[in-house]
């Protein structure tokens, strides 16, 4: 059976929709601040809830080192999010070519793509050391 | 809260709606998308699209979602599980410049290890791998199996890689553009499990325990699996050259009717002196392939520089026309693409083309794209190129005494190491973020699961075409 074929036998992904970071836990809870004049504590401000508020609040944030949570019956789980991502890069050269290649971590993504334009005038040697399919 | 429950809960009856409608629902799996978009962005950028390629969508975001879907449709109709695999999946404003941006990422949200039914314990796996295994899903509630980021300003903002966009169509015609769904199938692939949690760069393991992928990496000089290697011993892998192959049974099976044999230019004649024997090469995408009926003839240098080299980029001249004429030219790389090479060459009546590289490494490949080139091309090494001009000093105008072969080694398949296992990516310089959880760039035909995505690929991920489902079976798919 071809793929073609196959795929109208097997219509099997379903496309579902979600409010953007929907499972991520609620990030409120009950806050309080010292006064500074007063002593008292108090409900904070918009001002000081805003530098409160933790910066990442996404389910998908990465963990700064991971952490396993042990399951009863002994199964090990460590949530990887961000950091155990794969990025596609792209570059285009000064002829319009296009090449990319596949990194591991957001850095060397980051790296790859804010890098380019430095590394333009020298791009063969760019090419070479990642092992591409050059088109020159 | 109660909305992302409901509508999980959604999910879950659509999928099962899915997976009851299909009659062979055992031999697939259900991959559900799950659009991490708000409205009016992402999945839901209400901008118009005109029908593209197959893609019916009339928004620009239902044409993203329907590629997602095709992609997703590929890999359900290749896997086989009983639990859902759920992608969690947007797109998003992610790092452009004018000239390079990130495609997108994907990779496994958790990982799992010694749950009920791990084919190995003390080991790593990937929450969609393990759900299957468990049988059940062993997943955070809530939680994607995957999540998949893709880069919603491409192509439609001067500051990110304008009039590049991805081509949104699914009849893998995509032209000089990026094509999203063969992008896609590499990323999921990644998230499924073509991909180790051991630190390529420190070789160390995530706390101390090896990743399934671990238990197949095998460095092909001592035998020694990455799983009982030290971390200093990984590293020194991943950069070793060709050091690393796949030693997973399936993969290794599959090789022989999914690799071409290795290209290979061999050189003698009685002029030939040190530079005689049989030298790697590396392929080029235009031009016919090499066979098993070599093209052979005198190898003749083209000479219009002033170190005398030649790099072909305009039409031969008279004297350099005539050499190369019913010969196999020698030029050198830079200043031009490989075709415009290829086709000068041609014009002037070359038989054959020999690229010299212009900068140490090894012999990589050369893409472009011409259908009008009739005669092979490969590319050497710098290294190999000065021997074999060395060789050419002593010529007639029209003979050199050295003649070129450009054919295959019967013995060898493109991008397996002895004992015909494919090599794994391996760059000798350690370029930020390499990562081994990729094919050699050697493979021939190129790959699905290579470091970089090549115009030549097919929306296929299995044999006799792929390599990639076959690596997946053998960590437990």
């Amino acid at each position: 059976m071809s793929s073609k074929k196959m795929l109208a036998a097997l219509p099997l992904a379903a496309i579902c929709f979600m409010p953007p970071h929907a499972s991520a836990q609620d990030p409120q809870g009950m806050v309080v601040v010292r006064d500074a004049q007063t002593g008292q504590l108090r409900a904070p401000t918009a001002a000081e809830s805003r530098a409160l508020a933790p910066k990442a609040t996404t389910s998908m944030a990465a963990p700064a080192r991971p952490s396993m949570v042990t399951h009863p019956g002994g199964a090990r789980q460590v949530k990887l999010g961000e950091r155990g991502l794969v990025y596609s890069v792209v570059t285009r050269d000064g002829d319009g070519k296009l090449s990319d290649q596949c990194v591991h971590g957001k850095a060397a993504a980051d790296q790859a793509v804010l890098g380019h334009q430095h590394a333009q005038h020298s791009q063969q040697a760019n090419d070479d050391k990642e092992g591409r399919h050059e088109v020159r | 809260m109660k909305s992302a429950n409901t509508a999980l809960q959604l999910c879950a009856i659509l999928a099962a709606l899915v997976l009851s409608s299909a009659a062979t629902v055992s031999q697939a799996a259900t991959i559900t998308i799950v659009n991490q978009n708000a409205a009016g962005i992402g999945f839901n950028d209400p901008t118009p699209a005109t029908p593209v390629g197959g893609n019916p969508g009339t928004t620009l975001g239902q044409q993203r979602l329907y590629a997602f879907q095709h992609a997703a449709n590929i890999w359900g109709a290749t896997l086989t599980s009983s639990v859902p695999i759920r992608i969690g999946a947007s797109f998003v404003p992610l790092s452009c410049t004018a000239n390079s941006a990130v495609l997108g990422s994907a990779g496994a949200n958790e990982i799992w290890s010694d749950f009920t039914g791990a084919p190995r314990q003390n080991t790593w796996y990937p929450s969609a791998l393990a759900s299957k295994l468990a049988g059940v899903d062993v997943a955070t509630p809530g939680e994607p199996h995957i999540i998949a980021r893709f880069n919603s300003r491409l192509g439609l903002f001067a500051d990110c890689l304008p009039g590049s966009g991805f081509y949104l169509g699914t009849d893998n015609n995509a032209g000089g553009q990026i094509d999203l769904v063969t992008v896609l199938l590499h990323e999921m692939a990644h998230g499924l499990g073509f991909q180790t949690f051991t630190d390529d760069e420190t070789g160390a393991e995530i706390l101390d325990v090896p990743s399934i992928w671990d238990h197949y990496l095998v460095d092909n000089r001592t035998e020694r699996l990455w799983v009982d290697m030290t971390p200093a011993e990984r590293v020194a892998s991943a950069v070793s050259g060709d050091g690393l192959s796949w030693n997973g049974p399936i993969v290794t099976a599959a090789v022989p009717q999914v690799l071409d044999p290795k290209s290979r230019l061999t050189v003698a004649g009685n002029a030939a002196g040190n530079a005689a024997g049989n030298y790697d090469v590396g392929d080029a995408s235009f031009g016919p392939p090499l066979g098993a009926a070599a093209v052979s003839g005198q190898l003749m240098p083209v000479v219009e520089q002033p170190d005398g080299t030649g790099l072909a980029c305009a039409a031969l001249n008279e004297v350099n026309a005539l050499a190369v004429r019913g010969n196999v030219a020698l030029v050198s790389r830079g200043s031009c693409d490989f075709v415009a090479k290829a086709r000068n060459v041609q014009a002037a009546g070359a038989i054959g083309m020999v690229v010299a590289d212009n900068a140490p490494g090894a012999a990589a490949g050369m893409s472009g794209d011409d259908p009008a080139i009739a005669i092979p091309s490969v590319r050497v090494t710098q290294e190999a190129g000065n021997t074999l001009r060395a060789a050419l000093q002593n010529r007639s105008r029209t003979r050199s005494g050295v003649t070129a072969s450009l054919g295959i080694d019967p013995n060898r398949l493109a991008g397996t190491d002895a004992q015909r296992r494919i090599l794994m990516y391996t760059p000798t310089t350690n370029a930020p973020g390499s990562s081994t959880s990729h094919y050699t760039t050697d493979a021939k035909p190129n790959q699905l699961m290579e470091p970089s995505i090549n115009s030549d690929l097919t929306h296929t991920v299995t044999p006799p075409r792929d390599l990639t489902y076959p690596l997946l079976q053998d960590i437990g798919w």
